[in-house]
């Protein structure tokens, strides 16, 4: 493709702008082949060297569309702290501890579960009895609860704790299970170090936040779902909630074959995933540098589905879908957009 | 090379090379694809959405050589930009020389 080729191919791109944004556009390739061709290219060569033409007019439309993205914050509730806690320090141990024999919670009064902990992977699983197991590797490190009213809280501290590089040489393996036997009205986890798994429970209210280490839910039913991580990444599987909202920093966040009425998900580095959800449902997938993915378990009837991205590709065979009663925006800055 | 890890520092490759000196687009896409391999079309859209957040300013200046050249020079706010995205990507290149040095396999 020669200069005049391309830029008459470009205006017929671009015809729907501004006049002056047109011109604008339209002047700067032109000056830009022409600069190459200044140098000793011929024209096709500097025109090939600008590369994949769709890229480049997909780049500029989507910048002269006007984005807006809100972000929604999660109101943190509020958290008992004042009675005294009853200790169980942990010896070091290279097997499994069984704590068991130190809880006399009785879980049918129990509605609230409560996780503080600075370095553990945390595990709740459904199960027939209320069971703990708490392992450590690491003789400074001591885990407490306390029961208030029906909230039972348990706090881990870590001694070896020492902050973002720490966590590299950090060779400790601590390790808390919890097997709970019937439904909660809450489940709120702040992890500083450690992964988090919950799985086969009913939470009207999930809440879970991560510093460093991976968010996995899997067969929950609830109300709202809020998973965080800042640095690792965010699953969530085979659930259903009224609302699910997901978020990492710097981590993959997918859910696969769940439910909802709403979907809030976001990344600031990594790919954004939805696999197999219903399309009934409004939903916010974001991410600034990754890649959107969305596969909706039956074609979408009543959905609007927008695809936002600045500098990628954006795949939306839903783009006809208008004025309906469910919307799904999906934004990326450097990424691209697929759906299904 | 991974076209996720070249987009995600383009802008401040390319915020990087304006604060050196004002420069025109073929200047830059040249500077650019001195060191790395990109589609120089894609530089446009870059630099248009650079000037739509007031991270750029332009000015239009004659040429000896052929036409009218548009340069592209940081604004304040874009050299705050600048600091803020290079602070990052050091601590983030950083934390994955850390890991990459404590789990390399010997």
């Amino acid at each position: 493709m020669n200069r005049k080729q391309f830029l008459q191919q470009l205006e017929t791109k671009v015809k729907h702008l501004d006049y002056d944004v047109r011109q604008d556009i339209l002047n700067e390739f032109d000056v830009h082949i022409r600069q190459g061709v200044h140098t000793g290219l011929s024209e096709e060569e500097v025109v090939r060297s600008l590369g994949d033409f769709d890229e480049i007019v997909d780049g500029l439309l989507e910048q002269e569309e006007v984005k807006t993205q809100q972000e929604e914050k999660t109101v943190d509730q509020p958290v008992e702290k004042d009675k005294p806690s009853k200790k169980i320090t942990v010896e070091r141990a290279t097997k499994p501890v069984q704590n068991t024999k130190y809880l006399d919670v009785d879980p049918n009064k129990i509605e609230n579960l409560r996780f503080e902990v600075q370095n553990a992977t945390v595990v709740v699983e459904a199960g027939d009895k209320f069971e703990m197991d708490y392992e450590s590797s690491n003789e400074n490190s001591e885990l407490t609860y306390d029961v208030i009213g029906n909230s039972l809280t348990f706090r881990q501290e870590s001694e070896d704790n020492k902050g973002i590089f720490g966590f590299f040489k950090n060779t400790s393996k601590n390790r808390l299970v919890i097997t709970w036997p019937g439904d909660l009205d809450t489940l709120k986890a702040e992890v500083e170090q450690g992964a988090v798994r919950i799985s086969g429970l009913t939470i009207d209210e999930l809440n879970v936040e991560c510093d460093m280490g991976s968010v996995t839910g899997q067969s929950l039913i609830g109300k709202h779902f809020s998973l965080t991580s800042d640095m690792g990444r965010v699953t969530l599987e085979n659930s259903q909630a009224d609302s699910i909202e997901t978020h990492s920093d710097m981590g993959t966040v997918t859910i696969d074959n769940c439910t909802a009425k709403v979907y809030n998900m976001s990344s600031d580095m990594g790919t954004v995933n939805a696999n197999n959800i219903n399309a009934d449902a409004d939903g916010t997938l974001k991410t600034d540098m990754g890649t959107v993915k969305v596969t909706f378990r039956e074609a979408p009837t009543d959905t609007e589905v927008i695809a936002n991205t600045n500098m990628g590709s954006a795949v939306n065979p839903y783009s006809n879908i208008k004025n309906a009663t469910y919307r799904f925006t999906l934004n990326t800055d450097m990424g691209s957009i697929v759906i299904k | 090379m991974n076209v996720q890890l070249k987009k995600g520092s383009l802008t401040m490759i390319v915020l990087s090379f304006i604060g050196k000196e004002k420069q025109y687009g073929y200047q830059l896409a040249q500077n650019v694809s001195n060191y790395i391999e990109i589609a120089e079309g894609t530089l446009y859209p870059l630099l248009r959405r650079l000037v739509k957040e007031k991270h750029l300013k332009t000015t239009l200046e004659e040429s000896t050589e052929g036409p009218a050249r548009k340069y592209y020079e940081l604004t304040e706010d874009g050299i705050a930009y600048l600091d803020e995205l290079v602070e990052e990507w050091k601590v983030y290149t950083k934390a994955v020389e850390t890991i990459l040095n404590e789990t390399e396999r010997k």
